[in-house]
């Protein structure tokens, strides 16, 4: 039964991938950004679907067991306030200037805003290797869920199997449609993992009494897990963790889809629906990961697996897994579209045909790229393990960490590249310093134990950096800067 | 690559939009909201979620409301002139 919805939902997300083709016009434009034609509801269901990884269905449930509701305070609610507003300034400024100057990589965009070749490569590298990390905790995650979902009495599917039909649909339908079916996709997959964790939450609190009957025998048994408490860090805690979502406005795939959008006012529908969104999906994850401590009070697994199996039968569980394939597919095949975009706008195109790349050949690159990639990605995730799931945090620090750059490209005229590069340089070397200082640390790394987070320090020391490093520098000739400033 | 379009259109704004001082005042604002110190050690349940947790989900709602009427009421008007070309 379960791996017959499972079958079933995955022949489906193919059927729709593959339908969506029939609009493909067969140009580069069309391939990597649905040639600007995406309308406001698949706009809002594919920038949430892709936003929305395996960690806010397995990820949240998992930390609200061990922190109590404290994690919808540190990680939904502060999305819920961060993204829209990221969209808002950032997300449509970016496509203004997307239609306008027919940029489809950010990278395309700092090139020209600054004309510094050297800060294009570094930033091309650095977006590419902070991704690596994100994208293997999707398949590294689709092959853990299939291996939980298949164990019943005994050991379940090995998780290289899940890791493999992940990489395979996506491998289909991305190549075959590029953007349009990602985003065609992600709003169906979108869809299916909220419903599927409205499902999971009426049933598994009815199986506990109700929600109320359930939240109250937690709060006897441990009331720190339904308090935010006074610790004197937490504070700091919070106010550090309403930077992280500021990565949304350097996330290459989120570029991506911004850059598809048919007008500005599209973005209208995910800038006002956006908290709504977050809301839908993170209350079920926090309450029944809370909720978890009832009966398994040291449990190690995916604790809404195990209560989802408990609490029904085949259907819900094959739903379940459908849901989290769903996760973390609409995240992961348009980070593997958004890669094959940057191989082929940011490096051949640029460096091998000297910016004359036939349309044919952008979308037969773009086909090479994404398989490579995928088959890399693939072999990798056979050897890599849990840890990788710590770096994916500190992989949110680093793109939060280059949004200083962004934010004075977009708004200050007199920003550098000398700036950007500064920034850009300050924020390896604090990534790479603090990930250091961070092993072996017990519990969550923060700076000398204050509370403060790496990515806090990792966020001001770059803004700080952008303003001095363009201070120092000759000013930016006015005529050269204008056209990427709306005219006051 | 598109070849480049031209001059930027004017940002024009009515006299009616809120001005950037009060757009920021508003978002700190919210910051301060969702930063509810006062909530962390309350103990009790509103409909079956623990009262900071309830808190949380009700600035969930406020926040799009807030978020309706930013783009009501400060929706850069450049960005609508851009659809045109």
């Amino acid at each position: 039964m379960i791996l017959g919805v499972i079958v079933v939902y995955l022949a489906t997300v193919l059927f729709v991938g593959l339908f969506a083709h029939r609009l493909f016009r067969g140009t580069g434009e069309d391939f990597y950004v649905a040639s600007r034609s995406i309308g406001p509801f698949v706009l809002m269901m594919t920038l949430f679907g892709t936003n929305m990884t395996a960690f806010s269905i397995l990820g949240a449930s998992g930390e609200a067991y061990r922190q109590g509701i404290l994690v919808f305070a540190l990680m939904g609610s502060s999305s819920a306030l961060i993204v829209p507003l990221v969209f808002y300034f950032i997300g449509t400024r970016m496509w203004w200037l997307g239609k306008r100057h027919g940029y489809l990589t950010q990278v395309q965009y700092f090139r020209d805003r600054y004309g510094s070749e050297p800060l294009a490569l570094i930033l091309f590298v650095v977006l590419v290797v902070l991704l690596m990390p994100y994208v293997l905790i999707g398949v590294k995650g689709a092959g853990d869920a299939l291996t939980a979902v298949t164990a019943g009495a005994g050991p379940g599917l090995p998780s290289w199997v899940g890791s493999l039909v992940v990489c395979g649909i996506i491998f289909v339908y991305v190549t075959y449609g590029g953007m349009r079916s990602t985003a065609w996709v992600n709003t169906l997959q979108t869809s299916v993992f909220m419903i599927v964790g409205a499902l999971a939450f009426v049933v598994i609190t009815r199986s506990h009494g109700g929600l109320t009957a359930a939240m109250s025998t937690v709060r006897e048994s441990d009331l720190a897990l339904t308090i935010v408490g006074r610790d004197p860090h937490t504070l700091l805690t919070m106010a550090s963790y309403l930077l992280v979502p500021l990565s949304v406005g350097v996330f290459p795939h989120i570029f991506s889809h911004w850059m598809s959008a048919d007008h500005a006012k599209s973005f209208k529908t995910i800038i006002v629906l956006y908290p709504l969104c977050i809301a839908a999906v993170w209350i079920p994850s926090v309450t029944l990961g809370v909720i978890g401590n009832i009966d398994h009070p040291d449990f190690a697994g995916p604790i809404l697996v195990q209560l989802i199996v408990e609490s029904s039968g085949g259907l819900l569980t094959g739903l379940l897994a459908a849901g989290i394939f769903a996760a973390i597919m609409s995240s992961l095949d348009s980070q593997t579209l958004a890669v094959g975009t940057m191989f082929t706008q940011d490096i051949v195109r640029p460096y091998l045909f000297k910016g004359e790349l036939p349309e044919e050949k952008q979308v037969l690159f773009g086909r090479v790229f994404i398989v490579a990639f995928l088959a890399t990605v693939f072999v990798v995730s056979l050897f890599t393990t849990r840890t990788i799931f710590d770096l994916g945090v500190w992989s949110l620090s680093g793109y939060a960490g280059l949004f200083p750059i962004v934010v004075a490209a977009l708004y200050w005229r007199r920003s550098t590249a000398t700036g950007a590069l500064a920034a850009v340089g300050t924020v390896v070397v604090l990534w790479v310093v603090l990930l250091a200082r961070s092993r072996g640390v017990e519990g969550e790394y923060t700076i000398m134990d204050t509370g403060v987070m790496p990515v806090a320090l990792i966020v001001l020391s770059s803004a700080a950096s952008v303003v001095v490093g363009s201070l120092l520098g000759p000013k930016p000739e006015a005529a050269a800067v204008e056209k990427f400033f709306p005219t006051k | 690559m598109q070849p480049d379009r031209g001059t930027p259109p004017q940002v024009s704004e009515s006299p009616a939009q809120p001005g950037w001082p009060t757009v920021a005042a508003v978002i700190a604002g919210a910051v301060a909201l969702h930063l509810n110190y006062w909530l962390w050690d309350a103990d009790g349940l509103v409909l079956g979620l623990p009262v900071n947790m309830f808190y949380h989900v009700v600035l969930t709602v406020v926040l799009a409301a807030l978020m309706w009427a930013l783009v009501r009421w400060r929706w850069p008007r450049y960005l609508d002139d851009g659809d045109a070309e």
